[in-house]
């Protein structure tokens, strides 16, 4: 698909108000869009502006436009902003003041790009004609090297003649077409010395050319356990730094990291960032990743996904309004070694087709499990199933994908508390595998144990490799069927047990979600849709209320 | 990292007929006595990672003085032939033909099922995980035809294979899937780039560990791995037989490092080890045998009640539990070069 975008904005240095400038009876601005609506091979045009009158120009001559933040000094910014918005995979960027603009010229700077796969750019030139323009400054000129491909951009007159030669000189005409990978690569690109000497933001594409690119700037919301978890990960990953925080609970904590901070999460995501980490009590984590999915940042919300099915289907939904925005969810149990180790296994098809899961994922509350926020149905909105439980179901779906069957029942069984502390849920595939699982908080001794049953063999994860190490050992256990001529009893087949050392689980799922906004690929783990189809089992189960054990 | 455990009931003695391992040893004996009589000859050597002012002689077999670690606990023969001499060995010694025209070949059946047929899992499973577009292997383990063949037959991505140990020659000829190179360890980069080293019982007989290290550094394309086994000093049956072990046994067995002395030798930068296991299996069994042997020496009483008298389930138990702690004294190891 492609896409031309216009970038205008009212706040013209030499000439205030051009974009809106009636032209026979029409803005300028109009003019442009109406010519570049007629060039062959393009499926949408759409004005990227900061100004609600030129917002609303568009829109009352049935164009379409959208907003973007007035700080951006390059139209490439803008255009780059505009596109996290917009659909297409190649964009042409035609300046707002060319109401004379040649539709044809629009095709001619997009066919390169659609017949060759392998460039990125395409920066249309026409032949400098008029002797002033050489000598004039706010004509950018080119010089090529005889391929075609630019050499240098600049406002000076080159190249020199001290001999007449029959060398063209070239000048930008500001009609350029990217691939959107490229650029919203190339936005994130620091603006190099060159380019700010001239004035020229093409000269980023020739002085970096693809590879160097600064590291993301993230914020983190809620500095508590998870957002000082998220904190070393982003410090980990060399391409992510830290560059703002928002807590309004712990200010000494977090005024110690000597970045900038911020009271109100909604400060937070004005700031110039590239992704947030949502890390937040869960009824805030809707609004934040909405929010923040608006102001086109790439988002990293920590599980549950909200409170409810609701939560997440409005997150989603703003997720689709933001089609170039990455958005991942933490269930970073799919990267602990022996879940990573055991799905190869399986994948590798040597014990056959998944029959079984069975999952117990049990913690002990600890004497204020009670006051835990977690249990308070408007902070967060269910019981263990909900905060822990929800791991496990995402792993049963890891393994075997969708359930179409869902029966469970949860209990309040020993805590004063409105939500289940307990809950046991049998759930069957449309291919008729069957799962169990118990999700507990009276486990009183923490517990981790995923066994799953295969034609051939099995598999059992127990332990999690977490900073106390109160779970115990991370271990995979491979079990094979008992084979004719085994030394070992029948019932009793000879295991292989492998111990763990080393998660790496928090930081996986952050690099996973940089390839992806580095490569513009979709998030394949932790992705929304992976949320969404756990948090549809749970919305199952809390369809009825938790039964409260009566005493004995 | 990670560490596997597994234990497969097999007995030593169905792989080395006792008696068979009785002669060998009196072979490598007069061996010793006969062509290394004059150890004038020899040199010195250290282990990567060990403080040379940090060691203590720990015990002597053979005549060959072996030095003990205080810092990490590794076991090595400081002064050694030279690498010629010991390929000479290697090549013409009556022991060593004795170990490949007689040994190799008993107990070919239970060998393979036990030994060979697991090893070649473990290495398929490990391309499979780490390297899956692996197209270069390069084999330099002491005897490890049988298992190359094995390899070649079931890991057809590999397009090269090259069994380049010292008497690779002497236990297979080059075929189709498999060139035999014999290949001295300053000549090894020249094998590079390639994307997996094979090296069972290579680093235990290297006459100096550092520099086969760093050649295999030089051979290996980044992210490349290697796939090692090494007795280690710090497992159960070593601590407990110390110069009494059997498988302390010069000049195959000159470094032995420790579990912590084998991190050190992967310690640079370049190098991540990605899995770190002591599956040996024997490590009971041998104790066990060696205090029927000698019942008048003082074993620790302790020892004695761990491995005397034990059932079957005990046995299997006690060598998980020794498995599970990297205890025992058999090490194999896959270690990736990361840059």
């Amino acid at each position: 698909m492609v896409t031309v975008v216009i970038p205008a904005r009212m706040a013209s240095s030499r000439y205030p108000g051009k974009p809106l400038v009636p032209i026979l009876g029409l803005p300028m601005l109009e003019h442009v869009r109406r010519r570049a609506v007629l060039a062959r091979g393009v499926d949408l045009v759409a004005v990227a502006t900061c100004d609600e009158a030129i917002m609303q120009s568009v829109i009352s001559y049935g164009g379409n436009a959208v907003m973007t933040k007035p700080t951006h000094e390059r139209c490439t910014d803008r255009v780059a902003e505009a596109m996290m918005k917009l659909p297409g995979e190649i964009i042409a960027m035609v300046n707002g003041d060319e109401p004379l603009l040649d539709p044809l010229s629009i095709t001619q700077v997009i066919t390169p790009l659609l017949e060759n796969a392998e460039l990125d750019v395409v920066n249309l030139l026409s032949p400098l004609e008029a002797e002033g323009d050489y000598l004039n400054t706010n004509i950018v000129k080119a010089v090529c090297d005889q391929a075609g491909s630019v050499i240098y951009l600049t406002r000076a007159p080159i190249p020199f003649f001290r001999h007449r030669l029959s060398v063209p000189v070239y000048r930008q005409t500001g009609i350029m077409a990217f691939r959107t990978t490229f650029l919203s690569r190339f936005s994130m690109l620091p603006e190099t010395p060159l380019e700010i000497t001239e004035s020229v933001d093409m000269l980023r594409v020739l002085r970096v050319q693809r590879a160097v690119t600064r590291p993301l700037r993230a914020g983190v919301v809620g500095y508590g356990y998870m957002g000082q978890i998220r904190h070393r990960n982003i410090a980990n990953n060399p391409d992510t730094e830290l560059a703002a925080i928002c807590d309004p609970f712990c200010p000494d904590a977090v005024s110690a990291l000597k970045v900038p901070t911020y009271q109100l999460w909604q400060d937070l995501i004005s700031d110039d960032l590239d992704v947030v980490f949502v890390c937040t009590p869960n009824n805030l984590i809707p609004e934040v990743a909405i929010e923040a999915l608006r102001n086109n940042l790439h988002v990293f919300c920590e599980k549950p996904p909200g409170r409810n099915l609701g939560d997440i289907e409005r997150i989603r939904a703003a997720e689709l309004l933001s089609p170039r925005c990455k958005l991942q969810f933490g269930f970073n149990h799919r990267h602990h070694p022996g879940i990573i180790e055991g799905k190869a296994i399986i994948d590798s098809g040597t014990l056959g087709d998944i029959l079984t899961l069975r999952g117990t994922y049990g913690k002990s509350g600890g004497y204020d499990f009670h006051k835990s926020w977690r249990n308070d149905p408007a902070l967060g909105g269910g019981g263990i199933l909900l905060d822990q439980g929800l791991h496990m179901l995402d792993l049963f779906c890891f393994f075997v994908g969708e359930f179409s069957d869902v029966m469970g029942m949860r209990g309040i069984l020993a805590y004063e508390i409105p939500v289940e502390d307990n809950a046991v849920l049998i759930l069957r595939t449309p291919r008729g595998q069957l799962a169990q699982l118990h999700s507990s908080a009276t486990s009183w001794k923490h517990t981790f144990r995923l066994e799953i049953g295969c034609e051939r063999g099995y598999i059992v994860v127990t332990g999690l490799l977490s900073k106390t190490g109160s779970y115990g050992r991370e271990t995979l256990v491979i079990g094979r069927q008992h084979a004719p001529g085994d030394r070992s009893a029948v019932g009793n087949p000879r295991e292989e047990t492998i111990y763990y050392d080393t998660d790496l689980s928090w930081d996986i799922e952050v690099a996973h979600l940089v390839d992806c906004i580095r490569h513009d690929k979709p998030v394949f783990s932790g992705a929304s849709g992976d949320a969404l189809r756990a948090m549809k089992i749970i919305d199952t189960v809390y369809q009825l209320p938790p039964i409260k054990r009566t005493l004995a | 990292m990670k560490t596997v455990v597994s234990v497969n009931e097999v007995s030593e003695l169905d792989l080395k007929p006792s008696r068979m391992v009785s002669q060998w040893r009196a072979l490598v004996e007069a061996e010793f006595a006969t062509r290394w009589k004059d150890r004038s000859q020899w040199t010195t050597t250290e282990l990567p990672g060990c403080n040379p002012q940090q060691v203590r002689l720990a015990f002597e077999k053979f005549g060959v003085a072996y030095s003990e670690c205080k810092s990490c606990g590794s076991l090595f023969a400081p002064s050694r032939p030279s690498e010629d001499a010991l390929s000479d060995y290697y090549r013409q010694s009556a022991p060593a033909r004795f170990m490949r025209e007689q040994m190799m070949s008993s107990g070919t059946k239970a060998r393979r099922e036990k030994l060979i047929r697991p090893r070649a899992d473990w290495i398929e499973a490990g391309i499979s995980e780490y390297v899956p577009h692996a197209t270069r292997l390069v084999d330099m383990s002491a005897h490890g035809r049988e298992l190359l063949d094995l390899l070649a037959s079931e890991t057809h991505t590999l397009k090269i294979i090259l069994a380049a140990g010292v008497v690779a020659d002497l236990d297979g000829v080059t075929t189709a899937r498999i060139k035999v190179l014999p290949t001295c360890v300053a000549d090894l980069p020249s094998l590079g780039p390639v994307d997996v080293i094979v090296a069972i019982d290579a680093l235990d007989r290297a006459f100096d560990c550092g520099k086969l290290i760093k050649a295999w550094a030089q051979m290996l394309a980044p992210g490349g791995i290697i796939f090692a086994t090494v007795p280690v000093a710090s497992g159960f049956e070593i601590q407990t037989l110390w110069d009494r072990s059997p498988t302390i046994l010069p000049p195959d067995k000159l470094n032995l490092p420790s579990v912590i002395g084998l991190q050190q030798f992967f310690a640079e930068p370049q190098w991540e080890i990605l899995e770190l296991s002591t599956p040996g299996m024997f490590d009971v069994e041998i104790v066990r045998n060696a205090i029927e042997l000698e019942p008048t020496v003082p074993w620790p009483r302790v020892v004695r009640s761990l491995v005397e008298n034990i059932n079957r389930h005990a046995h299997i138990s006690l060598t998980e539990l020794l498995q599970s702690q990297r205890l025992t004294s058999f090490a194999r190891l896959i270690v990736r070069k990361t840059v």
